[in-house]
């Protein structure tokens, strides 16, 4: 809502904006007032963008909608007075200074930016004007609830909890709570949406119940929350991620992976998807190597072939002694083939486990690639070198 | 690519390569000298140096070599290229021409060069340090505030090729994956550009290359000082805290645990370590590097330390001031330049690096010393090296070069090698164990000519040393008394040994050893069934210490209670439990007889075990009303007491022998100022130093009883007071069962 005011009056429009309040008085007056607050957090004496963050601050009178949004600043300094580390602190610890929280009358966040410049902060009163009509809309749902019981008032609580982004909405603990106790069942997931925590369901819901054998439980468990419509991307994803687990456990590698390929099926784009392809490749792909070396990385936890080039070394027929000379650790090896295109060249298939093989090739075309079966053990330390020496 | 200098004619210039039109103008080595670089001939280069100063010195004293500046720098690339190796310098300039054009600009830099010398920590016998510093030289030595940043140019190098780190940054080097590579070119640069852009600390532009070792010297990948540089941004107080940006877990999103090999490998190896512990979690070793290398970015010195079954952090937002993070700073740590633990090697290297005047003049005449000392010119150099020590006494380097020295030369005999190590000691008040450290290679030599009175007066002012010697637990003291203790011929003097020793440490310094001292003492003496011995040991000692007054017998037995107190104490802080548990014992006759708490009948006990028995406490603080004498009863059903000075936060940490499954906890009030546990929280560690919550109560009742069903291992339990106002905490018992 943009101010026109004449001329006259504008300075009196700056001198009421001039100064944000301290973040402690921020919070009386929002009690009071029943207003918002938008709080930049700063550090006066040792935060070098400070001053710029404070003048930006400063002139952003033409967009913001100063009647229902208190300006605050909270100066977290370096040199602290007790006083000043007793004061009371926005509801998110900030990592990355400047940062700026917009917060509802109770000082309840809605918004979070960190890591702010301070040409950013100009940028604030569209974004402000935006989460104070979230915010409008929010308790208006949870008003209308408060008429309400049952399923109707879980649906309109739920529904307030979506209007704000997910990782604020985890600050409302009251209202999640509310949840559990209108239906403790959890139908549609809107408590689970908002309490899940990835570590307790991985170590808790999985691993426990692999631990104790209840292989069944644990899918059964998975199955019943993909069930929820409330979930979301990350979640549906954590959980199958949960399944894979489960199904290598078992034993069952194939079906696993089938799980990561599921996983990546749900949202193609998150970094989990991406992790979980990455995982896909990991068990089956054949590790191609760069050179005549192979390091830590290159381990896998199965039989999973290496690829070398070994053409630089490998230039005719006869007889040749491959060795794995380990600088640290232990990879195991087996299986060697020399294969030139879809041709094997030469094979060893009598899984006997060595550092050292002895090939001989007869006919040598094309480029030659060493194919060779290995498997990491303990902490993956193995690396080494590739040493060819032809007999 | 840097861009190439047309050079000036001669054959000379253009074999060297890149040199630019001022350089050359400028250079000023002998010609001789100039031409041996170029031909990788430093074995020639040497010659030539050692002859200019074989007849720059004729005829002069030691200020006069000083004050010749074109002599000083001989000196100086004589010494540097003694250290670093003739034939190392040799491979050096053959695997490529520029560095050729870098030394000659180095060894005509008698300023750099002695501020690479001064970094503390330089490669012997290897060039890696001089390699890298001709890759920043060639990078970025024509760059106009070169010169500003040369301390960082130089401390980066030192880092790279000497040093606990120096193997795996020289390997990090090589990595194919970004998320994996350390680059020192990279480092200078990404620190200089953010000094520019005002993103580093305040004190970072002062940092001299033996500080900048913990800011550019840090293991961790490169990418992963950019995203924490991104990342984390606070008031640098704050940075013990940064390890808690990442989540602490031990299982990945695939179920794999961090004590294995899989915890990473979903994600990709373009991101660096401290992006994959923030955004997928880790441990207390991933989150104290997070820790750490937040801080280095920001150009505040840190280290990751060692801590038993844990990793922390410290970091050091000014001189002298370390900070610890999750537990930190004391241990062992990765990152130094003396070895040891902190505390002690820490602040013995804020102490020798602390006036930068100082550790320059020390330099220079250790430099001088060391040169004169190859020239065979024995008075010379002693005397060069005694203004050396004498300025920068607590470089052990230097002090150690100099023993060298004088033992090669015979300078020393017996007694005055005693005088020595006596005056060193003196000197090193408050660093002992840097002491025993620095005369660990004449100790022999001192003690092969004492008689046992002379090396029980020795022995005495170096536990005097000790005593006043800030420490923590982290400082095991028991391997120097054992090694001293055998020293003496006869049980009468190894008793002897046994008084001073309890007697210095009862009563002198701050008793952070002492703890340790108790242990040792119990071992050799209670132990060995000569509880007697030890006994009558401690008595002598209360009896020449302690403060308090009444009449004889009484002021005695009040001296003995506050002797047994303090000594307990300090077997807790040095967590020591076989001490704590022997000198409790010990002091049965000075507990109370009663407590004033509920009886034992009316304890409702949780299920289980009762293990706590078996264990000990530490209090955050002791004060005037604690009584340690009755602290290890708290642990059992019969009850006993402690009591923490006013605190804002003040704990109690009970330790157990060995981790359990515990099933319940019962914490029981004293009768009277109950109102002053109300607020309390319990948590849980399995390592000492992660802690878990585990219940909490806004209204604490007489007996807190805690029971678990889940499985909930702790090896220690923490009960914390939240008052509104500084209270001190006190409890009548702490109960622990286990299934």
């Amino acid at each position: 809502m943009k101010l026109y005011v004449p001329l006259i009056l504008l300075s009196g429009v700056f001198n009421c904006m001039a100064a944000p309040v301290p973040y402690s008085e921020a919070l009386e007056l929002a009690k009071k007032d029943k207003k918002n607050i938008v709080v930049v957090c700063t550090g006066s004496d040792w935060l070098p963008s400070a001053n710029d963050i404070e003048k930006a601050y400063a002139s952003l009178e033409k967009d913001f909608p100063q009647d229902k949004v208190i300006w605050a600043l909270y100066d977290e300094k370096e040199k602290a007075s007790e006083a000043e580390l007793k004061a009371p602190k926005p509801p998110i610890g900030v990592w990355n200074f400047p940062a700026v929280q917009i917060l509802d009358s109770e000082a309840r966040p809605v918004f979070y930016a960190e890591g702010i410049k301070p040409s950013t902060l100009m940028k604030l009163g569209p974004i402000v004007e935006k989460y104070e009509k979230l915010i409008d809309k929010r308790d208006g749902l949870w008003n209308a609830a408060k008429d309400k019981s049952g399923e109707e008032a879980y649906v309109l609580i739920a529904k307030g909890l979506d209007a704000m982004p997910e990782k604020m909405a985890r600050y409302y603990k009251p209202q999640i709570e509310q949840l559990a106790k209108l239906d403790p069942s959890d139908k549609t997931g809107a408590h689970m949406k908002y309490t899940f925590g990835f570590l307790s369901f991985i170590e808790k819901e999985i691993n426990g119940r692999i631990k104790d054998q209840k292989f069944d439980e644990a899918k059964k468990y998975i199955q019943d929350c993909l069930k929820k419509p409330a979930l979301t991307t990350y979640q549906r994803q954590m959980l199958m991620a949960g399944m894979f687990r489960l199904q290598k456990e078992q034993g069952n590698l194939p079906a696993a992976l089938d799980s990561l390929k599921a996983l990546v099926k749900i949202d193609p784009k998150t970094e989990f998807a991406q992790g979980a392809k990455r995982m896909v490749a990991y068990y089956t792909q054949p590790v191609k190597m760069k050179n005549l070396s192979w390091s830590q990385g290159d381990n896998r936890p199965l039989w999973i072939p290496m690829l070398f080039d070994v053409s630089s070394v490998m230039k005719e027929p006869g007889t040749y002694e491959i060795e794995f000379k380990h600088r640290d650790g232990h990879t195991k090896f087996r299986n060697p083939v020399i294969k030139s295109g879809n041709n094997e060249l030469v094979k060893v298939s009598d899984d006997k486990e060595s550092n050292k093989f002895t090939v001989t090739i007869s006919k040598l075309s094309g480029r030659p690639i060493l194919q060779i079966d290995s498997q990491g053990t303990g902490w993956f330390a193995g690396c080494g070198d590739v040493i060819i020496t032809k007999k | 690519m840097r861009m190439e200098r047309i050079l000036l004619s001669g054959a000379l210039m253009l074999s060297l390569g890149m040199l630019s039109v001022t350089q050359l103008a400028e250079a000023k080595l002998p010609t001789e000298v100039s031409s041996a670089i170029a031909r990788s001939d430093f074995s020639q280069v040497q010659q030539k140096l050692t002859e200019l100063i074989q007849s720059g010195i004729q005829g002069k004293t030691l200020n006069q070599i000083i004050q010749d500046k074109e002599l000083m720098k001989l000196i100086t690339a004589s010494e540097v290229i003694q250290l670093t190796g003739a034939s190392q310098l040799d491979e050096l300039v053959k695997s490529k021409k520029s560095y050729g054009a870098f030394l000659n600009t180095f060894l005509d830099d008698v300023a750099w060069m002695q501020l690479y010398l001064q970094a503390g920590l330089i490669p012997h016998d290897n060039a890696v340090s001089l390699r890298v510093l001709g890759d920043i030289w060639q990078a970025h030595g024509d760059d106009p505030d070169f010169r500003k940043y040369l301390s960082l140019a130089t401390g980066t190098a030192a880092a790279w090729g000497a040093g606990n780190f120096a193997p795996k940054l020289q390997n990090a080097e090589k990595s194919l994956t970004s998320g994996n590579k350390s680059n020192p070119v990279w480092r200078y640069k990404f620190f200089r550009d953010a000094h520019k852009a005002n993103k580093l600390h305040k004190n970072f532009i002062n940092l001299k290359p033996w500080e900048i070792r913990f800011v550019s010297g840090g293991v961790w990948d490169d990418a992963s000082l950019k995203y924490t540089q991104n990342t984390i941004n606070i008031p640098p107080r704050r940075y013990g805290d940064a390890c808690w940006k990442a989540e602490y877990c031990g299982t990945s999103e695939f179920g794999d645990t961090i004590q294995g090999p899989l915890f990473y490998v979903a994600w990709s190896d373009s991101m660096g370590q401290a992006q994959k512990t923030v955004e997928h979690g880790g441990v207390c070793g991933a989150l104290s590097h997070v820790g750490h290398t937040a801080a280095a970015a920001r150009g505040i010195p840190s280290y990751p330390v060692g801590q038993p079954g844990h990793c922390a952090y410290g970091f050091r937002p000014e001189r002298g001031k370390w900070l610890g993070g999750f537990g930190g700073p004391d241990g062992g740590p990765h990152n130094y330049i003396f070895p040891g633990k902190a505390p002690t090697c820490i602040n013995l290297m804020e102490e020798a690096f602390k006036n930068d005047a100082k550790v320059a003049k020390g330099y220079e005449y250790a430099t001088v010393a060391s040169v004169l000392a190859r020239l065979d010119n024995v008075k010379l150099a002693d005397e060069a090296w005694l203004v050396a020590i004498k300025t920068l006494p607590h470089n052990m380097f230097i002090q150690q070069d100099y023993q060298k020295f004088a033992k090669a030369n015979n300078l020393l005999n017996g007694e005055q090698w005693y005088d020595y190590a006596q005056n060193l000691i003196r000197q090193y008040n408050g660093h002992g164990f840097a002491v025993i450290e620095v005369l660990k290679p004449v100790m022999p030599d001192v003690l092969d000519q004492c008689n046992d009175a002379q090396k029980l007066q020795l022995f005495a002012s170096l536990q005097q040393a000790l005593a006043n010697t800030p420490t923590s637990w982290a400082e095991d003291i028991t391997p120097i008394l054992s090694d001293q203790s055998a020293q003496l011929s006869s049980n009468k003097n190894a008793e002897k040994y046994l008084e001073l020793l309890l007697n210095t440490h009862m009563n002198a310094g701050d008793g952070s050893s002492f703890g340790k001292v108790l242990e040792w003492s119990i071992n050799e003496y209670v132990n060995a069934g000569k509880g007697d011995v030890f006994s009558k040991a401690f008595s002598k000692a209360v009896a020449k210490g302690g403060k308090s007054t009444g009449s004889n017998d009484a002021q005695h037995e009040k001296r003995m209670s506050e002797a047994y107190g303090k000594a307990i104490v300090a077997a807790e802080n040095a967590r020591s439990l076989s001490a704590v548990r022997s000198v409790s014992e010990a002091a049965k006759a000075y507990q109370r007889k009663e407590y004033n708490a509920p009886a034992k009948s009316e304890l409702d006990l949780p299920k289980g075990k009762l293990v706590s028995d078996k264990g000990y406490l530490r209090l955050s603080t002791s004060s005037g009303w604690d009584s340690p004498c009755d602290h290890l009863n708290v642990l059992t059903l019969g009850g006993g007491a402690f009591h923490t000075d006013n605190e804002e936060k003040p704990s109690v940490i009970v330790e157990l022998p060995e981790g359990v499954d515990v099933s319940g906890v019962l914490v029981v009030k004293n009768h009277g100022n109950e109102w002053r546990t109300k607020k309390m929280k319990m948590s849980r560690s399995v390592d000492g130093a992660t802690w878990f919550d585990i219940a909490e109560t806004n209204d604490m009742p007489k007996q807190w009883k805690v029971e678990f069903k889940d499985k909930t291992p702790a090896k220690w339990i923490k009960i914390e007071s939240l008052p509104n106002e500084k209270t001190p905490l006190h409890l009548n018992r702490i109960l622990i069962f286990a299934k």
